[in-house]
């Protein structure tokens, strides 16, 4: 049961921003899926929901040139739908099939789950490393910021009266992703730990993992060892050092202990590597 | 507060006012007495409240009722008398893919949903289609047979 | 063998999958209030004052009731140790403070989250190891005060309230003849239900001090009972409807929210007031399950035979002890496992702990034990270089052997050699393709069970022959998914000799019409409603052999029924319809010879016997049912991720009544286990709340978890006597050993030895490689 608050679903961005500028209490909605649980819980509801989902500026995936543009309002399974992200990102492509499950994919966005800046959300650690970019929409105008400038704490996000209008991944030929995450069931379940590897046309490494610290985690010592080093048993058993050195995951979390998150980074880096067929199995344990 | 909305639920045509807080759910079950939707969770963790939106399957305790205005809506009890449905009872009356049957015609939904997608479901369909829904008698083995059978 | 009728499909499936069968929340009525209920946000509290004042002034609210409110009505089961609402003192996060009732649910929120209450926090504890220690605190200060139906050997001063202590041989002589003593701790913690239905209730008062509930409960009668106790009115004036649950498992059984729906209830009379638990509260304010500790410690020689056993169980029982006290005896005395051994000493206590009341649930009191002794044989069997098999089979209880509690088995109990056997030669047959970075792991454990319940938990039916010459039954047992009242069909049908479409069973329950049942647990409704069928059939026969008698003018005696008609056993051609007579024979002139056949069936288990007091020995089981399980896993060495491959179950089910409801049965019951094997865990924080009241991160098994698994489910079938055409009950069964077959599973594949549940990823994964106890 939801707690009173007043619905509005315009369909133009000047009454959204005008709705945003004439409340002091109130919360965007598209999808939902995240939302409408947290209000279930809470004692009480804001005064206004604004919902955006008519906004058709906010939609679709787009190819311009040499990047992709996916409106915020694009639900998952769009995203896990599009041929031009399975051709072009797998890690994006991972990412959407295994988020939540099928009913949450068709109401899910992916800009709800940026905004939202969950430690272990599907889409953080893959935008991270694919170095995407974020279109903010305001009253005035359109900016544009590095998606790691954007998304900057645990649920906060730099909105001020303002949308996540879009977000920009640039393809560059012969680029490689991959997703993994470890879960408690192999259905509906949230990531204990995630990541997201990328390697691009000048063979350069990026790696993120989530679940791990407050924002999608990166630490480029792992980047340049992996850029530069001969994947072997020794470079993990060196990255295991350098991860267990860095990282302190909340040790009250319910889902995993730090201990295990800290083996989990580099037993997914390696599965990513498997996947983009860098390694092979010989590596394993 | 309250306000009307318009929707068209199992090819009917609905005008009615609803409080803003109203889920999808809560309408369907409390508003227009089709308590063949289940509640198992209230979060969308369970599947149970699963309903066509549109078309596609969605959890109907986390949507609003007023989010359905303009659209269509397809409960369980729309279904009867279509020939996929049909198709779904044959295949989980034989396989005895129910139990305690709660959990039961959210399931049906999402098979419905999968056949509205393909004919012929594989493998990758059938898990996609039913990996979200929370069983606690059956241990699946029996709805998974039975959704086989439509292959 | 009789054959017994098979149906097409179970007599509820066509309502269920349409959505028209109807659940408790599915029923309403139109001057109807909802029953919102504050809850504790403390684990244990004095409760020191509530202002309801001004949300009682608030608009559409009807009543609000308070802990205040409460006189003498206890909930008085075993222990009189529970009311309604919270009297003076919060137990456990989640207890009932207030309940505020009215017609739009969404003002009854309004007001709820208005009410003050002030509490002075107390020190708890949620596990019994810890709420036995001398200085823990007491969560019943006064429990030698409370009424006891049944001595329950509660410990003065300490939070004990049920001690079971089971003594056989001497088990000091045989630590000395030992040549080896394993002495190991495991722990099963608590975890929950999770029906998919959660609780829920309907009551209304009449002004004549009657009250008419709609509950989701697997006991109309219990619940009956309970409630007249309560306000002191006679069991008639209470009537309790059930229909179809949306899941039990236990949960339901007993009381739950009945009795505060009824408390409720009775301050706005005719007023029909729904209490519907949400999911949150399904978690931590109805019962949960399972939570005790054991601790084995072993004497063996060194050719694997046991010589004894000493036993140590300790049940993080929850804050109040009546659902839990046969769980604590049926773990005792079922904690040395399938097995005869000579010297025993078990003692299993019952302890208050700040949680909510630990009930039933699927099984109880076995799989917390199996998890125990069946990880014991296989550490056993390490530790002296043997097979396990060779240890199980050689100490299996069998045809002549004494059990635990004194009971001499018979080769009637069934064959748990066979099951074995049938499972290690499956597990044997079984190739694994070998993958890279995973290991493979093979686990088997043996079970055995019988039913723990008070000693007159009778069962009853109903018969009636309508005119048209088919047959209406009724019969003790609630619906909850498992098919009883379909295998209740098959059973009318095979004794009336009718076929199935002749005979139908009344599905929904109401206490002032319908059969007496005790309580719809511990698998024994197919042998004892199905008795109590029998038997309302045998007296129809006799019934309709009297009609025939009157009507062919022949001794009763010389008549043989069979089925559609009646034959003179010397002259088959003498014979008159079942159907003519069955409601008295009409002659062409009208007259009428015999009577409607209208009979009533009942059964009562035959010979039980409370335990004695000091060796806890006594004819406690009805009937014992033996089986095997087994399990094959995938563990990924880089996560710990566990993959189930094959999962399998041989049982003695005495005679299938229908073999897809049982096959049904016994995987829903092990996939409900491996998630307690896997995952589940109920979890506290360091302020006793509970952690994970949602399926967000309490987490069940998926479709995804199972889809690739292959299934195998053995019969066999060595007639039990008592059990209608020899049947056994099976629907528990399938819980209780595949935790153990999990661990010993991971142990074959790994070489490591866990103890606790549940085996986690991080679990396996942190223990890999290692060493020695592992107690995480």
């Amino acid at each position: 049961m939801f707690n009173p608050f007043v619905y509005k679903r315009p369909n133009n961005l000047e009454q959204v921003f005008t709705l945003l500028d004439q409340n002091e209490d109130v919360k965007i909605i598209a999808g939902g899926t995240d939302l409408l649980v947290k209000l279930r819980e809470a004692d009480r509801s804001p005064e206004l929901l604004v919902d955006i989902k008519d906004l058709e500026k906010l939609k679709g995936i787009k190819k311009n040139k040499n990047e992709i543009k996916i409106g915020a309002l694009t639900t998952i399974t769009e995203i896990k739908e599009s041929k031009l992200i399975k051709d072009e990102f797998d890690a994006l492509y991972q990412a959407a099939s295994q988020f939540g499950c099928y009913e949450i994919r068709n109401r899910a966005t992916i800009g709800g789950n940026v905004v939202h800046a969950s430690p272990g959300a599907e889409f953080g650690v893959v935008l991270f490393a694919l170095n995407a970019e974020v279109e903010v929409v305001g009253k005035r105008d359109v900016k544009r910021m590095p998606i790691k400038e954007f998304l900057y704490d645990v649920g906060s996000v730099k909105l001020n009266n303002e949308l996540l209008k879009s977000i920009i991944i640039k393809n560059k030929p012969d680029l490689k992703s991959s997703y993994h995450r470890i879960s408690r069931v192999k259905g509906m379940d949230l990531a204990l730990v995630n990541a997201a590897l990328v390697k691009d046309d000048k063979a350069q490494y990026t790696s993120y993992f989530g679940a791990v610290a407050r924002t999608p985690y990166n630490n480029n010592k792992v980047d340049e060892l992996l850029s530069q080093s001969n994947l072997n048993k020794a470079l993990f058993v060196k990255i295991q050092k350098i991860v267990d050195e860095s990282i302190s995951p909340r040790a009250t979390s319910l889902r995993a202990s730090p201990e295990y998150k800290k083996k989990m980074v580099v037993s997914l880096l390696k599965k990513c590597l498997r996947d983009i067929g860098e390694i092979g199995d010989d590596i394993d344990g | 507060m309250a306000k009307t909305i318009n929707t068209i639920i199992n090819n009917e045509k609905h005008e009615i006012e609803v409080p803003y807080q109203m889920s999808l759910l809560e309408l369907l079950r409390e508003e227009l007495n089709m308590t063949g939707t289940k509640e198992g969770c209230g979060n969308g963790e369970c599947g149970a409240c699963t309903v066509l939106l549109d078309d596609l399957p969605v959890r109907s305790c986390i949507i609003l009722a007023h989010e359905i205005d303009q659209k269509e809506v397809v409960t369980i009890e729309g279904l009867k008398n279509t020939g996929d449905y049909e198709k779904i009872k044959e295949v989980f009356m034989a396989e005895d893919a129910v139990q305690c049957g709660f959990c039961t015609p959210g399931f049906v939904m999402a098979v419905k949903a999968l056949l509205n997608r393909t004919k012929y479901p594989n493998d990758q369909d059938i898990k996609e289609a039913l990996g979200g829904h929370l069983c606690r008698c059956t241990g699946y083995e029996a709805i998974h047979k039975a959704v086989k059978r439509l292959v | 063998m009789v054959d017994i009728p098979q149906v097409e499909n179970r007599i509820d499936a066509n309502k269920k999958i349409s959505g028209e069968a109807e659940f408790i929340d599915d029923i309403s009525f139109s001057n109807m209030l909802h029953a919102l209920v504050l809850r504790s946000p403390h684990a244990h509290a004095e409760i020191l004052a509530i202002d309801i004042n001004e949300v009682q002034k608030l608009e559409g609210i009807e009543k609000v009731i308070t802990g205040r409110d409460i006189k003498d009505e206890i909930i008085n089961i075993d222990i009189g140790d529970h009311y309604p609402l919270a009297v003076d003192k919060v137990r456990f996060e989640g207890e009932p403070v207030a309940v505020v009732l009215a017609q739009d649910k969404w003002q009854a929120k309004k007001a709820l989250n208005s009410i003050k209450v002030e509490y002075n926090v107390l020190p708890h504890t949620v596990k019994a190891r810890e709420a036995i220690k001398e200085d823990s605190p007491l969560i019943h200060p006064d429990q030698d005060q409370y009424n006891r139906h049944l001595d329950t050997n509660h410990h003065p001063n300490s939070n004990i309230f049920r001690h079971y202590k089971l003594r056989k041989g001497n088990i000091e002589k045989a630590f000395k003849k030992a040549d080896k003593v394993i002495e190991n701790r495991f722990d099963y913690p608590q975890r929950s239900h999770t029906q998919m239905e959660t609780h829920g209730a309907i009551a209304k008062w009449t002004s004549d001090q009657e009250m008419i509930m709609y509950a989701s409960t697997q006991s109309p009668f219990f619940v009956r009972t309970a409630i007249a106790d309560m306000f002191k009115v006679k069991a008639t004036d209470i009537i309790v409807k059930s229909g179809y649950l949306g899941g039990g498992f236990g949960g339901k059984s007993d009381v739950s929210i009945e009795p505060l729906t009824a408390f409720a209830a009775r301050f706005v009379p005719n007023k029909y007031v729904k209490l519907k638990l949400t999911r949150e509260e399904a978690f931590n304010a109805s019962l949960i399950a399972r939570g005790a500790e054991v601790e084995l410690k072993t004497a063996v020689r060194k050719d694997g035979k046991i010589l004894g056993e000493k036993a140590k169980i300790y049940f993080s029982s929850g804050a109040y002890g009546s659902t839990s006290v046969h769980i604590v005896t049926a773990a005792g005395h079922n904690c040395t496992g399938p097995y005869e051994i000579d010297n025993i000493e078990v003692d299993s206590y019952g302890v208050y702990t700040n949680t909510p009341p630990v009930g039933a649930f699927r099984g109880y009191g076995h799989p917390e034990v199996h998890w125990a002794k069946e990880r014991q044989i296989h550490i056993i069997a390490n530790e002296l270089g043997l097979d396990e098999d060779e240890i199980r089979i050689k100490n299996m209880l069998k045809p002549g052997s004494i059990n635990a509690l004194g009971q001499k088995i018979e080769k009637e109990n069934g064959d748990l050699l066979g099951c074995y056997k049938k499972i290690r030669e499956r597990l044997d047959e079984i190739e694994i393709n070998q993958k890279p970075h995973k290991v493979y792991g093979k686990g088997i454990a043996a079970i055995m069970k019988s039913p723990v319940m008070p000693t007159n938990s009778a069962a009853s039916a109903t018969l009636r022959f309508n005119e048209e010459g088919t047959v209406d039954i009724a019969c003790s047992g609630s619906e909850m998914g498992q098919g009883t009242k379909t295998a209740m069909q098959q059973i009318a049908s095979a004794a009336l000799k009718l076929p199935l479409d002749k005979v139908k069973i009344k599905e929904d329950i109401s206490t002032d019409n319908s059969p007496y049942g005790w309580q719809t647990i511990g698998s024994t409704t197919t042998w004892k409603a199905g008795r109590a069928i029998m038997d309302a059939v045998r007296k129809a026969i006799d019934k309709l052999k009297e009609n025939a008698s009157l009507v062919l003018d022949v001794n009763k005696e010389d008549l043989e029924y069979r089925g559609n008609k009646i034959v003179l056993s010397e002259n088959e051609d003498l014979f008159v319809n079942t159907d003519q007579i069955c409601f008295g024979y009409l002659h062409d002139n009208g007259l009428v010879k015999g009577e409607p056949v209208q009979t009533y069936g009942t059964y009562m288990p035959k010979g039980l016997t409370y335990t004695d007091p000091k060796t806890g020995q006594g004819n406690a089981a009805a009937e014992w049912t033996f089986g095997a399980q087994g399990v094959v896993v995938e563990i990924d060495k880089e996560t710990g991720e566990l993959k189930l491959l094959n999962m399998m179950m041989a049982i003695d089910a005495g005679k299938v009544i229908n073999p897809k409801l049982a096959r049904g049965q016994v995987i829903g019951g092990m996939v409900q286990e491996m998630g307690g094997a896997l995952t589940e865990e109920l979890r506290y924080g360091k302020d006793g709340q509970m952690r994970n009241n949602s399926f967000t991160d309490y987490k069940i098994p998926t479709p995804l978890d199972l889809y690739d698994t292959d299934f195998d489910v053995y019969f066999f079938e060595t007639p039990e006597p008592i059990g209608p055409f020899g049947a056994r009950g099976i629907a528990e069964h399938g819980t209780v050993g595949i935790a153990p077959a999990f661990g010993n599973a991971i142990s074959n594949a790994l070489g490591i030895e866990l103890f606790k549940l549940p085996l986690s990823n991080q679990k396996i994964f942190l223990n890999m490689n290692k060493e020695g106890d592992l107690y995480v």
